[in-house]
Order: C-alpha cells, then sequence, then structure tokens
C-alpha cells in the first residue's frame, strides 16, 4: 500500500519538494544578505535601551535597513499560501482524481480495506505536509531574525512562521483538500473550493480571532514622561489612540485638531500640547510573553477543525462513495 | 479438474458451507426515492458463470456493486464466498476479482506497474500467471496504459483480477466497449482461465447473445427486480426456445431496443 501510495502520488510530491527547495534557496540566499547588513549596518546596538545610543543616526541606519529589506518582510507574507497550494495539488485530488477516473473502483476491490487504503494515503499526505511546514518554519525562524529583533515576533509574519501554527494550517489545509475531493468528487471544483474555503478561516482567524485568544492589556502614558513604560517592543499592539485623564477616548481629528492645527507643530510641541490637555497616550496590546498561548490555541482550533474534516473523509470514504 | 478442488477448498469455511459464490437475501439499493434494485433474492452455486443480462438501468451495476463491497445496502443482505462484502470486507476481498464497468486503469501506470501493484495490494497475487497471459496476448509489459488499445486495457484489467487468484470473478459490462474481435479474445481468455483456475464468475451484459456461447447459467435483470434465474440448459429446455427470445420475453417489449 505505501508502495501504491508513492507511485500515485510521486510526481506531484516531487514538484512540491521542488517548490519548497526554491523557497527555501531564496530564504537563504536572501537571508545572507540581509543578516550580513544587519550586521554591518550595526542595526543591533541601535536596539538596546543604552543612554549612548545615538538616535538620529539610529533612525537613518533603520531606516537605511528598512529600505533595503524591509519588503522580504512583507513578501514572506505569501508563505501563508503554502499550506493551501500544497492542498490544491495533492489533498483535492487524493479521492477526487480516483473517483473521475474510475479507478476507486479498483483499488478499492484489491484485497486491502478502504480503511487502510484512505489510512495509508492520509498518513503519506499529511506526514509529507508536516515535513514541509517543519521545513519552513525552521528557515523562517532564522530568516527573521532581524525583523523579529526589530518588530518582535507577535506581528502576521512571526506569528505565522515561528511557532507551531504553521504546522497546525498545513494539516487543517490537506484535511480540507482531501475532505473537499471525497464530497465534490471533481478534482477542479475541489481545488477551488479548497483555497476558497481555507482563506475563508485563515483571514478571520488572523484578522478578527487572533487579538481575541486573550483579553488584551491596556496601558495609558503621559507623552512627555520618560518613566519607563510596561509597554515593550515585541508586544503586539491591537489599537493605539488618545484618551483623556478620565479614560474617555479622545478622536484624532480632536487630537490633531487641538494640538497640531496646521500639521506644522514639532513633535515636541505636539506632545506638551497633548499633555497641558491632560491627554494621554493609550495602547491596548497583547505582550509578548502571550507568543505560545496564543500558538497553542490558535493550533488547537486548526487541529480540530482538521481532525474533523479527516474524520468526515474517511466515514464519507468507506460509506458513501462507490 | 484438480486446480479446480484445490481452489474449492480455499473458498474457506463460509464458502463450505454454503456451497454458494454469491447469495443475497432480499438485497436491495435505493437512490433517494428511487430504488435501483429491489427485493433481490439469488443463489449463484459456485463453478458456474453466469450471465447478469438486461437492460441499461436495470440495476445490473448496482447489485455488481453490491456484491463487491462498493455500495452499502439500503435492505437486505448479500454474501460472496460465505462473507459479508459490507462487514467482512478484509476477509471477503482476497477470494473476488472484479472488473468494473470501462475496466479503469491508472493511466499513468506501466503494465508492469500495475502487476506491481497488484503484488503489493494482493496476498494471493500470481504474478507469473499475469505476466504468461499479457505475453501470450502480446501485450509489452513496459507499456503506459493509456496508450494500450481499448482490448489490451480490458484485458489488462481482467489479467490483473484473475491474478489475484480469486474464488469468485465479477465482470460489469465487460464487452460494452469492444470491438467484436477484442470481445472474441477477451472471451476466449475468460473460457481459457476459468477452466484453468475454476472460478466462478458473474458477468453482466445488456446482450446476451455475446454470453451464450460462455454461460450456463443466467440472472435476467429487469426494472430493478430479478424476472429469472437458473442454468441455461435448464431454462431453455423448459421453454423450448433460443436464449434471446426467452430473454426478450422476460424484459418485455419495450425492452427490445436495447438487446437487438
Amino acid at each position: 500500500m505505501i508502495w501504491m501510495a508513492w507511485r500515485q502520488h510521486r510526481g506531484e510530491l516531487i514538484i512540491a519538494a521542488c517548490v519548497l527547495a526554491l523557497i527555501v534557496g531564496f530564504l537563504l540566499v536572501e537571508g545572507v544578505q540581509m543578516h550580513d547588513a544587519y550586521q554591518q549596518l550595526g542595526v543591533a546596538n541601535c536596539l538596546t535601551d543604552s543612554p549612548t545610543v545615538n538616535t538620529q543616526n539610529c533612525a537613518n541606519i533603520i531606516e537605511g535597513f528598512d529600505t533595503n529589506y524591509g519588503w522580504l518582510d512583507g513578501a514572506i507574507l505569501w508563505l501563508n499560501l503554502v499550506p493551501a497550494l500544497l492542498a490544491i495539488l495533492v489533498g483535492a485530488p487524493l479521492v477526487a482524481r480516483e473517483v473521475e477516473n474510475g479507478t476507486h473502483r479498483l483499488v478499492w476491490t484489491q484485497s486491502v480495506t478502504r480503511s487502510r487504503w484512505i489510512a495509508t494515503q492520509l498518513a503519506l499526505m499529511l506526514g509529507t505536509g508536516l515535513v514541509a511546514a517543519i521545513i519552513l518554519t525552521v528557515t523562517l525562524t532564522w530568516f527573521r531574525q532581524p525583523f523579529d529583533a526589530l518588530q518582535g515576533r507577535f506581528i502576521s509574519g512571526g506569528f505565522d512562521f515561528e511557532g507551531i501554527v504553521l504546522l497546525a494550517y498545513m494539516l487543517f489545509a490537506l484535511a480540507l483538500g482531501i475532505a473537499a475531493g471525497v464530497l465534490l468528487r471533481r478534482t477542479i471544483l475541489a481545488m477551488v473550493v479548497t483555497l476558497a474555503a481555507f482563506l475563508a478561516v485563515r483571514l478571520p482567524i488572523e484578522f478578527w480571532l487572533r487579538p481575541r485568544y486573550m483579553t488584551p492589556l491596556t496601558t495609558t502614558r503621559d507623552l512627555l514622561s520618560t518613566a519607563p513604560s510596561s509597554f515593550g517592543r515585541g508586544d503586539w499592539i491591537i489599537s493605539e489612540g488618545w484618551v483623556d485623564a478620565q479614560g474617555h477616548s479622545i478622536s484624532d481629528y480632536q487630537a490633531f485638531s487641538t494640538c497640531a492645527p496646521q500639521n506644522v507643530a514639532s513633535k515636541v510641541q505636539f506632545f506638551q500640547c497633548m499633555h497641558a490637555h491632560g491627554w494621554l497616550d493609550n495602547i491596548v496590546y497583547q505582550p509578548a510573553d502571550r507568543f505560545w498561548p496564543f500558538q497553542g490555541i490558535e493550533s488547537a482550533i486548526l487541529v480540530a477543525l482538521a481532525v474533523a474534516l479527516i474524520v468526515f473523509a474517511i466515514y464519507w470514504v468507506r460509506q458513501r462513495v462507490s | 479438474m484438480n486446480t479446480t478442488s484445490s481452489s474449492a477448498q480455499t473458498l474457506g469455511v463460509a464458502g463450505e458451507r454454503t456451497g454458494y459464490a454469491l447469495q443475497t437475501e432480499g438485497l436491495g439499493k435505493r437512490y433517494g426515492k428511487k430504488w435501483a434494485l429491489r427485493d433481490c433474492t439469488l443463489s449463484l452455486p459456485t463453478g458456474k458463470i453466469a450471465a447478469l443480462v438486461g437492460p441499461n438501468g436495470a440495476g445490473k451495476t448496482t447489485l455488481l456493486h453490491l456484491c463487491v463491497g462498493l455500495t452499502q445496502p439500503s435492505a437486505g443482505s448479500v454474501r460472496v464466498c460465505g462473507y459479508s462484502p459490507q462487514t467482512q470486507a478484509k476477509a471477503m476481498l482476497p477470494h473476488i476479482g472484479f472488473v468494473a464497468q470501462d475496466h479503469p486503469l491508472y493511466k499513468g501506470f506501466s503494465v508492469a506497474e500495475t502487476l506491481t501493484m497488484g503484488r503489493h495490494l494482493n496476498p494471493r497475487w500470481d504474478n507469473a500467471l499475469a505476466e504468461r497471459r499479457l505475453r501470450a496476448l502480446n501485450i509489452p509489459l513496459e507499456q503506459r496504459a493509456d496508450k494500450l488499445s481499448g482490448g489490451q486495457q480490458a484485458q489488462v484489467a481482467l489479467a490483473l483480477a484473475l491474478a489475484k487468484r480469486p474464488d469468485v470473478l465479477l465482470l460489469d459490462e465487460p464487452l460494452a466497449s469492444l470491438d467484436p474481435l477484442a470481445r472474441r479474445d477477451f472471451l476466449r481468455t475468460l473460457t481459457e482461465s476459468v477452466a484453468e483456475q475454476g472460478v466462478s464468475v458473474l458477468l453482466s451484459s445488456h446482450n446476451v447473445a455475446d454470453l451464450e456461447r460462455v454461460c450456463d447459467y443466467l440472472i435476467i435483470l429487469s426494472a430493478s427486480r430479478v424476472q429469472l434465474a437458473g442454468d441455461i440448459d435448464e431454462i431453455k429446455r423448459t421453454h423450448n426456445a433460443t436464449l434471446e427470445d426467452i430473454t426478450l420475453d422476460y424484459l418485455g417489449q419495450s425492452a427490445k431496443g436495447t438487446l437487438s
């Protein structure tokens, strides 16, 4: 059965391995350059809280680094689609192509039961997906080190690639593709539905659900205060705004029309004006040390969905496809 | 006939107890509100080559799929070699050989790889038998399955089913897509193998004329129900008519068009 599963899918799996190798190769080449630049520009020195840091010089250094390499931080976000693409390539056709070609009637009437057939196919697909996800996670965790130093890893790219959620997304996407193929019995249709359903889960999770896994913390700070804030680099800002001393929200419009009427006020003048009104900077955030609890929660949700889809696929293959 | 008796022993306890290759009891399959097969009670003795005849849509494929466990019955029960295809699939599957309609094969596999698949998926696999058969038919083993002619594909599918060393061979419309020459070759291979391996056969067709020379048992299925089942010789004797006329009688005038 293992020979069979491998022989059937080796074409797709070799294509997937080549694409993965290209991605990893690109990340290694670009990553080495970026890490070198990070070292040579001395970005790390600017990120210490030491009072000897030359702020103006550092602003230039960081801006220079960002101009040359900042695009990579955004570009790698496309790799969030890798699980969906693998699911389209190998997941959706798994059962759908058999049914389209009628070969399910050939293979399910050999001496191997359907349960063992689907179990072996699932093991090969999910195992391959997990290996790919681990390779990507390891590569991207190394790749993003400079970005982590600058912004922490709780923002999108870091959270998506540096924990265990990529593995969970991989399991979910493959389970989704396989289940879609089992239910729809049409390869192309199953591929389209897989991509649509993946995005329909992926986007709301990132932009709506993820900030809500735990109640965020809030910190308010006088803009002229020099006291160290409880909020730090690496924390994930959910929202930022202004409040008065009673905690009532002050709109941006109100703040800027009062304290920067012609858009000409210097930063210091603006801060002084805000201070004079008793208006404070208000930050709602998830602290950096919640990274792993959040990883656990998101992964648990996705693995639960994956398990449900796999159970459905196995049941449907055993009982309903003929 | 030595091979026949040895294969009868391999039927297993259940098969020996029943003495039937195939038994159904009130078997039915419903899709939505429509019955594809209804109230089907049959007993096919071992060693027969049975023709399952009926017009398109009569329920032949449904019956065969129920017998090989591809479909779950809505009513009644079915036993193949004494095993339930649904609940005892693991025990039943090595005893059957099945060629589905349009004799599906993996298009990208070479003939040799198709045989390797058979070897990996079947404990009773007889590779020498399959290779010998395909060589005799001049089917090149290194050829991809989708580059073979329709007749050759049907032969490969049959060789695959026979190399499982089944006790019961079930064929769904094996002749439908073949030209007359390929039909003759296919039936010749089938009869030779049956004689050699002593396997019971159930093959469906909408054309009874093709089967008369090959089959010794007839099951007529029409409008989702079994109309007639029995030994062909006996049927001919009691009805005193040709098989084609008898079949047409049972299927009624409406079916004549599809049975020419």
